[in-house]
């Protein structure tokens, strides 16, 4: 089997491999789950992926992050003091 | 200015109490079918670049607003947009926001009863050995008041809203949203695991569950390239985090002027996004195509839309599951559900809860009973006319037309007026993340062309709904006499929501003025506020 892209660099054995473990996930996936066609699997993972990975990103990082310690206390009109 | 001591207790409780604001019935409704309905996997990418374009800038300008008005004691949008604008403009122009969240709570709030309603339906057992129709009838009963049921509910859940409003943000608001949204995401997660999981053969279901999950998924990259599908993306992005309508800026307003506001918007932002996209793409449509096929499914939704399958289809078919399974998976849907109104309703609650308590020094407990008496008056003739269409008209002007001109001038008011530079500078104070410079060309021409952009595609179907075209255009083709009057009693009643909706807006306005003016004739109080 061609993994190599149509019109793709072949020298870029690295590439091919990684194209390779890709296909055999998607082929994988595709088997376990027999009803969902390719473009929709891969519409689902990658968007699931990246959703998720950015709100376990953030969320992670508001919970290391410094909390907050006093209550905000209103200052006068205009004082722009920081 | 009386000078409430409320304040956060926690910062995750913060960006959850954010993130439930933003987190509704739509992330599980709405938002499948919408993306069902326009192109399936490639719906996500006008989706995703609508975030970024204008749900994200949208979000960072709301929280730096409401702390820029918190560092003043204002905790309301009238007297943050009057701090961000020289004009007595803006301060009336801010009540509007307080307009839309008072009229949207009004049938949000009998939304979320349903779901109090049918959690205790499901616990009783109700459902179980029914067949779909009588389910469906169940719903259709309800809404059309046949049991005392809907009044006892409704009643209840006003009084849940008022119970927590009244014990503030850190024992109210924030023990909701630390409580209810790890359950929501628990429940969530459990039904999409299940949804995904589902095989045939197995509960009575005929398809797995990921034929749903692939018809739902299943990209169609020529849709992308029709301008309605943009406007589908934008208006979800829009509904779904809960912009334009001052709630944000309320509990932001309790931030420090140093403390971080861009992680936080940014936290409560994806983990809505996850719920939305990851949970509620997983739980509706894999289900209920798991049990009636893709035509069924289709059949269903053309009948009674996304409220449909949520409220007249699962009940039945979580029944399918066994009488234990069957009755877990209704708690687990209702209480989600419940869960996801909840902490949204009470983020609409707080800002008059602070005007009433900040403008009129009443106790916390009386300012939110006013809240709930004034959800409770606008709530009888949506009850009542539900059928007719007020429910609709409600939800139209202020859910969906009122937030997009709300947000698109105060996009103005903080980029154009405010000034983008000290905007930028108010969302980098203390900012625990690098906010990339691309939001601030963003926020200052992008997101309002956005939205311009929205309401001018929007004005053709505005000037429809106003004319009441469809209506007329019914009217004139039937010829059953009993037909016809029952299409002039849907006028009649959508143009009464209408004046109940105009009055409202009116009488806030004069509640303003008359504030202004109190506030002016004691030098005293006008000197700080």
């Amino acid at each position: 089997m061609d993994l190599a892209p149509p019109g793709g660099d072949s020298s870029k054995v690295g590439h091919r491999i990684e194209l390779g473990r890709d296909h055999f996930a998607i082929m994988f996936l595709e088997q376990k789950h027999h009803a969902m066609n390719r473009s929709a699997l891969l519409a689902f993972l990658a968007t699931n992926l990246m959703v998720s990975f950015f709100t376990v990103y953030y969320l992670v990082k508001v919970l290391r992050s410094r909390g907050y310690s006093s209550p905000a206390e209103p200052e006068a009109p205009g004082d722009q003091k920081n | 200015m009386n000078q409430p001591q409320d304040t956060w207790g926690t910062r995750i409780g913060l960006v959850l109490a954010m993130a439930g604001n933003a987190v509704g019935f739509g992330n599980f409704l709405r938002f499948p079918v919408q993306a069902m309905q326009h192109g399936g996997g490639s719906f996500l990418i006008p989706y995703l670049v609508c975030f970024f374009l204008m749900g994200i800038p949208l979000l960072l300008s709301e929280w730096a607003m409401g702390r820029w008005g918190g560092r003043f004691g204002y905790h309301h949008t009238p007297f943050i947009m009057g701090s961000l604008g020289q004009s007595p403009f803006w301060k009336y122009f801010g009540m509007f926001g307080l307009f839309i969240n008072i009229a949207v709570a009004a049938y949000y709030c009998y939304i979320e009863s349903w779901t109090l309603a049918y959690l205790w339906n499901s616990v009783q057992g109700t459902f179980m050995g029914k067949t779909p129709d009588q389910v469906a009838r169940f719903f259709d009963d309800y809404v059309a008041l046949g049991s005392v049921q809907p009044w006892f509910f409704w009643i209840f859940c006003v009084g849940i809203n008022v119970f927590f409003l009244a014990r503030g943000l850190r024992q109210g608001i924030e023990r909701v949203a630390l409580i209810g949204m790890p359950l929501l995401f628990l429940f969530g997660l459990l039904l999409a695991i299940r949804g995904v999981s589902l095989k045939a053969g197995e509960m009575g279901a005929i398809y797995p569950g990921t034929v749903g999950l692939n018809y739902l998924w299943t990209p169609d990259f020529s849709s992308i390239w029709r301008p309605e599908v943009w406007l589908a993306a934008a208006g979800q992005i829009f509904f779904t985090l809960s912009v334009g309508m001052g709630a944000v800026q309320c509990y932001a307003s309790f931030v420090r002027a140093n403390d971080d506001i861009a992680l936080n918007a940014m936290s409560a932002g994806w983990m809505n996004e996850f719920v939305e996209v990851c949970l509620g793409g997983a739980i509706v449509i894999p289900i209920t195509v798991g049990y009636v096929g893709i035509e069924g499914m289709q059949a269903l939704l053309a009948k009674a839309g996304g409220i449909g399958l949520g409220f007249r289809t699962l009940p039945y078919l979580f029944t399918q599951w066994g009488p234990v399974l069957g009755l877990v998976g209704g708690v687990m849907w209702f209480s989600l559900l419940f869960f996801a109104g909840i902490t949204s309703s009470l983020a609409m609650g707080a800002p008059l809860v602070r005007l009433l308590e900040e403008s009129f020094q009443l106790k916390r407990t009386m300012a939110a009973a006013c809240f709930g008496l004034i959800v409770l008056l606008l709530g009888v003739p949506i009850i009542l006319g539900f059928n007719q269409g007020v429910f609709d008209e409600f939800d139209y002007w202020t859910g969906t037309v009122a937030l997009v001109v709300f947000a698109f001038i105060e996009s103005l008011l903080f980029a154009w007026i405010f000034g983008i530079n000290r905007g930028w500078a108010e969302i980098n104070r203390g900012a625990e993340i690098v906010v990339p410079r691309v939001f601030k060309f963003l926020l200052k021409y992008v997101t309002p062309l956005i939205l311009l952009a929205i309401l001018g595609t929007s004005m053709p179907e505005i000037y429809a709904k106003v004319t009441h075209a469809a209506l007329y255009k019914e009217l004139a083709q039937t010829t059953d006499a009993a037909e016809a009057a029952s299409i002039r009693a849907v006028i009649h009643y959508r143009n009464l929501a209408r004046l109940l909706l105009l009055g409202l807006l009116l009488g806030l306005m004069a509640l303003l003025g008359w504030i202004l003016r109190r506030q002016a004739a004691t030098p005293a109080r006008s000197a700080t506020e």
